[in-house]
């Protein structure tokens, strides 16, 4: 925990920094007003105080390491009952990068980035059915068919509840 | 507000499309709350941009029915998964599942769905109540008071969502009013932080940022956990338990009361009410010992309070335009959409509104009821579904839900963007909901600030001498210091001497 506030420490600081910069690049004068009414006074004050927060983290973790003691000991934990056979049930022929977080987080984002990419250069069945086919085949929700399947109904409904019933416009 | 308004105004309601879009939204309010994952927050902002084309009333009917139906739906898998559908839910853990395990998993439901029925109506009537008689005090609020209160809201928000390290909620605030700054400023429209870019000139879109923070940095947690989750309990039948409402009807009350007082904080929320209640119960409860451990009064006062704090939040929405909490945010951010102006002329502008929304609360608690005691294993059979195949549909919906306010694929990267932030604010430890009021308030903190700074020609003094202010500013202060090891330290050694 103390590494992770240090790096968001630092990663506040520089965008406090930026914030600030920024805001005085803003126009002070000629506003029709005195400094008070500037459009850049709020966020340069916003973005000391970010800045002052994030030093204050870095300080923190460099410093109070009894903090962190304190902050580690007893938080309750509601999680379901550890029982591998059934809490796997659904995803078959388990690869190892699924039992780490990070490749599974990388992969559901990367997904996920790629559709969203994909919207408005490919038409919106036919991206949300390939999306929602390849993120169920590949955290093994399920065969080839039935993913393929399921992501096909789902698009298509998707668009008929939004689009024909909603009247909601789709990417 | 008079009960012949609140009647004409239920009866108003009393047509096939608004029941219809009542019980439709609680029911889905209800699977996306039972859905570990998925929050009430979500939920309504999903709805909020796929309704963007319904008339104002209806798409109300519909979002806070969503609202009232999360909030109950997250204690399915509280009691039969161990797992909380929505962080209101976590406590109603600690005492619906050991019922769960005994066998008694329908009582356990009927409890929690009558305790979030009552809940929900303690709710509703203060709302009734106290809206007018807050906006009345609303309306001697000037600039130096808004300004104040959204200072007092970020600090507020962000000590009770990080309870054990306030620091980080009161960043999380901060980057949100900064956040906020990003487009025309409100005077005199000049560009902010903008880069030139045309898209950013509108600022950054609240339903967006809502979305992307709350949905895709949950669907991303979500996925990365190795292990899934599976329903083990059966239940056979939910028994209203009518018996246990009138013993514990002084819990009941206690929870309500604390419940609204909760949810009328600005952005603190169901969550926080809920553990509020609970560890009250527990210490004026005369079975202590039996919290923990399958209480009855223990899942009423949890499931009383997250479900009474959804009218408390409401309550500063209407009067104030400042959020209760994070789907009153949304929904705040709904009427605002819909051309409702809430804050203190609301009263003058729509005299009605406020009774139109307690009629809204009345239609969705009935919904909630009837679904919750009706549906029981249908609901159980979607928490069955793989979150493999259930994500991927979720993520689609909130591209649609983006991109359908303005039309524009911007806001479906932005709220990518935002997604990938909330994951990491997660990580670290940083709640979501004070960047979302941060977020908010922004717009109202510049704005007063400046032009009350404009009005009195520099002077920062009314900002510190007006009695409101003052009030506010003594509150935040208080909050402050009392998370001040610095504070504390001085306190002791005064105290030892």
């Amino acid at each position: 925990m103390e590494k992770k506030d240090f790096t968001s420490g630092i990663v506040l600081l520089l965008t406090g920094a930026a914030f600030f910069a920024g805001s005085l690049f803003l126009p002070w004068k000629d506003t029709g007003y005195d400094w008070f009414g500037a459009p850049g006074l709020v966020p340069a004050i916003l973005a000391v105080l970010l800045a002052l927060c994030g030093l204050r983290l870095i300080i923190r973790s460099r410093k109070e390491r009894d903090f962190y003691v304190r902050l580690a000991a007893g938080a309750p934990c509601f999680c379901a009952e550890e029982d591998e056979e059934e809490q796997t049930a659904g995803e078959k022929g388990r690869p190892a990068w699924m039992d780490r977080e990070g490749p599974r987080a990388m992969i559901a984002a990367g997904l996920c980035c790629a559709y969203v990419l994909l919207l408005g250069r490919v038409p919106y069945m036919a991206a949300t059915a390939a999306f929602i086919t390849a993120f169920i085949l590949l955290f093994r929700g399920a065969g080839v068919l039935k993913s393929i399947c399921i992501g096909g109904a789902a698009s298509v409904s998707v668009w008929f509840v939004f689009y024909k019933i909603f009247a909601v416009f789709l990417p | 507000m008079s009960i012949s308004v609140l009647f004409s105004e239920f009866m108003a309601l009393m047509n096939p499309t608004s029941i219809f879009n009542a019980f439709w939204a609680t029911g889905f309010g209800i699977i996306v709350g039972m859905l570990p994952g998925l929050t009430a927050t979500m939920g309504v902002a999903l709805l909020t941009g796929l309704t963007f084309r319904f008339m104002p009333e209806q798409a109300m009917v519909v979002l806070i029915s969503t609202y009232v139906g999360s909030i109950y739906g997250g204690s399915r898998s509280a009691i039969l998964l161990n797992i909380p559908g929505t962080p209101a839910n976590a406590a109603t853990c600690l005492d619906g599942n050991p019922l769960a395990r005994k066998g008694e998993a329908g009582y356990a439901i009927g409890l929690a769905t009558t305790a979030s029925g009552i809940g929900t109506f303690f709710g509703l009537i203060c709302l009734a109540i106290f809206s007018p008689l807050l906006g009345k005090i609303a309306l001697k609020f000037g600039s130096w008071e808004f300004f104040v209160l959204s200072i007092f809201g970020i600090v507020i928000c962000g000590n009770l969502t990080a309870p054990k390290d306030p620091l980080k909620g009161w960043i999380a605030g901060i980057a949100g009013l900064l956040l906020s700054q990003v487009g025309q400023d409100p005077i005199q429209a000049l560009p902010r932080f903008t880069f030139g870019e045309l898209q950013l000139m509108g600022g950054l879109s609240l339903i967006p940022v809502l979305v992307g923070a709350y949905g895709v940095g949950e669907i991303i947690e979500v996925m990365q956990r190795p292990r899934d989750y599976t329903v083990r309990t059966k239940v056979k039948q939910v028994i209203p338990p009518l018996r246990d409402l009138f013993r514990y009807w002084k819990t009941i009350l206690r929870s309500g009361v604390i419940g609204v007082l909760v949810g009328a904080i600005p952005g603190v929320g169901e969550d926080t009410s809920s553990w509020i209640s609970y560890d009250t119960a527990k210490r004026f409860s005369d079975h202590p010992e039996e919290f923990g451990k399958g209480s009855h009064e223990g899942l009423i006062a949890a499931e009383t309070a997250n479900n009474a704090c959804i009218g408390g939040a409401i309550i500063p929405v209407l009067t104030l335009a400042v959020p209760g909490s994070a789907p009153a945010a949304v929904l705040l951010a709904a009427m605002w959409l819909h051309g409702i102006r809430p804050g203190p002329l609301l009263p003058i502008e729509q005299p009605f509104f406020i009774g139109t929304v307690t009629a809204i609360f009345l239609l969705s608690t009935i919904a909630m009821v009837v679904l919750g005691l009706s549906l029981v294993r249908p609901l159980v059979r979607v928490l069955q579904v793989p979150r493999m195949i259930l994500m991927p549909i979720v993520f689609t919906l909130c591209c649609v839900g983006s991109f359908a306010v303005n039309g524009r694929l911007f806001d479906v990267y932005l709220m990518f963007l935002f997604g990938i932030l909330g994951y990491f604010m997660r990580r670290n430890d940083f709640p979501a909901a004070p960047m979302v009021l941060g977020f908010i308030l922004g717009p109202m903190a510049d704005d007063n600030f400046r032009r009350a700074m404009i009005i009195t020609g520099g002077d920062i003094s009314p900002f510190f001498t007006r009695p409101i202010s003052i009030i506010l500013w003594l509150l935040t202060l208080a909050v402050v210091l009392g998370r001040s090891t610095l504070f504390r330290k001085l306190l002791r050694s005064l105290k030892k001497r």
